[in-house]
């Protein structure tokens, strides 16, 4: 009896690893399809258009931008952005 | 009215609960998960603070996360479409999480909590700022938030008055101090977003003369600093902004030389790097703080963010810059953050009148002593009890005199990094070995690192070379002093080797149990210091429960245990069965 018992553990765990493992596989694929034609399509435009996602290379007198962030009316915080 | 904050996800998980404007219950996820930093949902720190008042999710007026998951988002697909193809494999790592849990952060709540009320969202350096003016003895103040990265803003500035906050400055990623301090912690081989204390520790062996000290004009090249404290990284050198990897190997050309294995023992050059980095963060830092006061024109000054636990240079700020007073949140880092969005809701977002000064950071879980009493009945350890108080204080002094390690377990669990007298590890600073008996038989750490030493508050200015009246951040051991010349002779275990040391003061007030033993214990040595240093071993967070202290205990060579009114002796307990 504890030996079919194992046995079936043994299968569920072998049977949840597999598709842990396709998952995986999956993930990756569906990601890099993702990454390459969306970021790496996004990329090749903005590059056309000379358009700068991160500010890094401007020479400035101060480094400081302004903010001025403060209270604003109670719906804008229920935003996530 | 019941506010829970809730920070997750990036490290350091935590909640807090505020009840009509003052502070219930707070703590980080690690210490009930035994995960040291754990980023996941904070369910168990939910479901403490809820518990601490007896209520559930749904009597709450809010929640809040303590950051715009969105604007954050976009940060990182910025970074994506920036640094194509470089970006290819922090991409596969990162979005499972993203579409998973950090998109989907409102559903996560209501699911985990079965809450159904309302969720507000406040930008991470928003609440970094007002967990450090809001809960401060500051009527107005200016306030300075400097991190790793929250949204986009790496450091900000601004003013707080009464219960308003407005962030005037900021300056955004990749330009960043936390980072820039995590880059060099990594390439001298400790671990990002943990060990950067550990380089503050070690700058105190490095050359401190910029002149002599080469890696600190090679750094410099990493930095451009302008006169009003603002800063850019030369990104050249870095890799955070596109790999997991901290620094390029430009970075190692730039420094001649290699990035130190974590299994080589630390050379010469490896502390002379590191005062290198500890002394461009400071010219930075009072650059900054020298500029947001020109601004602000308030001689308040109130701090948070993960970079406000350099204590070293916190130690710094009344003799280096014009502000006379500061206060720093004690859990300054992200854990920090869910008290900061709390009190962003209740205070400014609601308008309420600011009523609560936190003098304390004793928010975490207690055991009463008949929990303590079945837990140890329970578990058939061997434990006597003390008749009283003084009884208590006495046993405990005299066994630390006699240069024993003492587990002290005593009320609520500490908020923030630190341990602060409620889950401690006790020793004798005048014991010349107590540094080698703590590090072979408890925490088995860098030789290097120094140990605490906790001092009644008003005899701290006959011990330390220390501001006058002591800040209140000396009381969550945020600063660090340098130990008089005369004194440094007597405690050598709690002197680094600059003669400095980071002291916690302690007053009758915050803490009258954890005073009264110091106050024992001078009796005995002559001296109120004792050496305390967080109750955990090496790469555990600090203990909360009674099962976690004896565990700790039973695994290192503490030899005393006091938990609540009872004494456990190591030597009297099987050792084996833990």
């Amino acid at each position: 009896m504890v030996r079919i018992k194992n046995m079936v553990n043994e299968f569920k765990q072998g049977f949840s690893d597999y598709f842990l493992n396709i998952n995986v596989i999956i993930n990756i694929l569906l990601l890099s399809l993702v990454y390459l034609s969306g970021v790496g399509l996004t990329t090749l435009l903005s590059r056309l258009l000379k358009k700068k996602f991160i500010n890094s290379k401007t020479k400035r007198k101060t480094y400081w931008n302004n903010l001025n962030l403060k209270k604003e009316e109670l719906n804008r915080y229920y935003r996530q952005f | 009215m019941y506010i829970l904050g809730i920070s997750c996800y990036y490290h350091d998980a935590s909640a807090a609960l505020i009840r009509d404007g003052k502070i219930v219950a707070a703590a980080q996820e690690e210490r009930f998960s035994r995960i040291k930093h754990d980023m996941s949902f904070p369910i168990n720190a939910v479901n403490f603070c809820l518990k601490s008042l007896n209520i559930t999710a749904n009597d709450l007026d809010y929640i809040g996360f303590y950051e715009k998951p969105l604007i954050k988002f976009e940060r990182i697909l910025f970074q994506h479409l920036s640094f194509f193809p470089l970006t290819y494999k922090t991409f596969l790592k990162t979005m499972p999480s993203w579409i998973n849990q950090k998109l989907r952060i409102i559903t996560n709540i209501k699911k985990n909590l079965e809450y159904k009320g309302d969720i507000l969202f406040i930008q991470h350096h928003l609440s970094h700022a007002a967990s450090c003016f809001f809960v401060s003895p500051f009527e107005k103040a200016a306030i300075v938030t400097i991190d790793g990265v929250g949204e986009w803003t790496t450091t900000s500035y601004g003013k707080g008055i009464n219960n308003q906050i407005n962030l005037l400055q900021e300056i955004k990623f990749p330009s960043s101090l936390g980072l820039l301090y995590s880059a060099i912690t990594a390439f001298l081989g400790f671990k990002v977003n943990n060990s950067e204390y550990k380089i503050m520790g070690l700058s105190s062996y490095g050359n401190k003369n910029k002149k002599s000290n080469p890696y600190y004009n090679y750094l410099k090249k990493a930095i451009k600093i302008k006169k009003d404290g603002s800063f850019k990284l030369d990104l050249k050198y870095f890799k955070f902004h596109y790999s997991d990897k901290m620094f390029s190997k430009k970075l190692c050309d730039l420094l001649k030389t290699k990035p130190r294995n974590p299994n080589r023992p630390l050379s010469r050059h490896h502390k002379d790097i590191a005062a290198a980095l500890q002394m461009i963060y400071e010219d930075v830092f009072f650059k900054i703080l020298n500029h947001v006061y020109e601004k602000t024109l308030c001689s308040n000054l109130s701090l948070a963010g993960g970079c406000a636990l350099n204590s070293v240079a916190n130690g710094k700020i009344i003799r280096k810059s014009p502000f006379k007073k500061i206060w720093i949140q004690p859990a300054a880092g992200d854990g920090g953050a869910s008290l900061g969005v709390a009190y962003f809701i209740y205070n400014s977002i609601l308008n309420h009148k600011r009523n609560y000064v936190q003098d304390t950071c004793f928010f975490g879980p207690e055991f009463s002593t008949g929990q303590v009493h079945e837990f140890l009945d329970k578990n058939k350890i061997h434990y006597s009890k003390f008749k009283n108080k003084n009884e208590l204080l006495k046993k405990t002094a005299e066994l630390i005199y006699d240069n024993n390690i003492v587990a002290w377990f005593q009320g609520k669990m500490e908020w923030g990094p630190r341990a602060l007298g409620s889950r401690s590890i006790l020793a004798n600073p005048l014991n010349p070995e107590a540094k080698d008996i703590l590090n072979n038989k408890v925490k088995h750490r860098e030789s290097f690192r120094p140990f605490a030493p906790v001092v009644c508050k008003e005899d701290a200015a006959e011990y330390f070379e220390c501001d006058e009246p002591l800040p209140n951040p000396a009381d969550f051991m945020l600063m660090v002093y340098p130990i008089k010349k005369k004194i440094q002779k007597i405690l050598p275990s709690v002197t680094h080797v600059d003669g400095t040391g980071r002291l916690q003061s302690v007053s009758r007030k915050s803490n009258p149990l954890f005073y009264d033993l110091l106050r024992e214990f001078e009796k005995l040595s002559g001296i109120p210091i004792l050496i305390n240093t967080s109750f955990n071993i090496r790469g555990e967070p600090i203990v909360c429960t009674p099962y976690d202290a004896y565990r700790c205990m039973m695994g290192t060579g503490i030899d005393y245990l006091i938990i609540e009114n009872f004494l456990v002796k190591r030597e009297d307990n099987l050792q084996d069965k833990w």
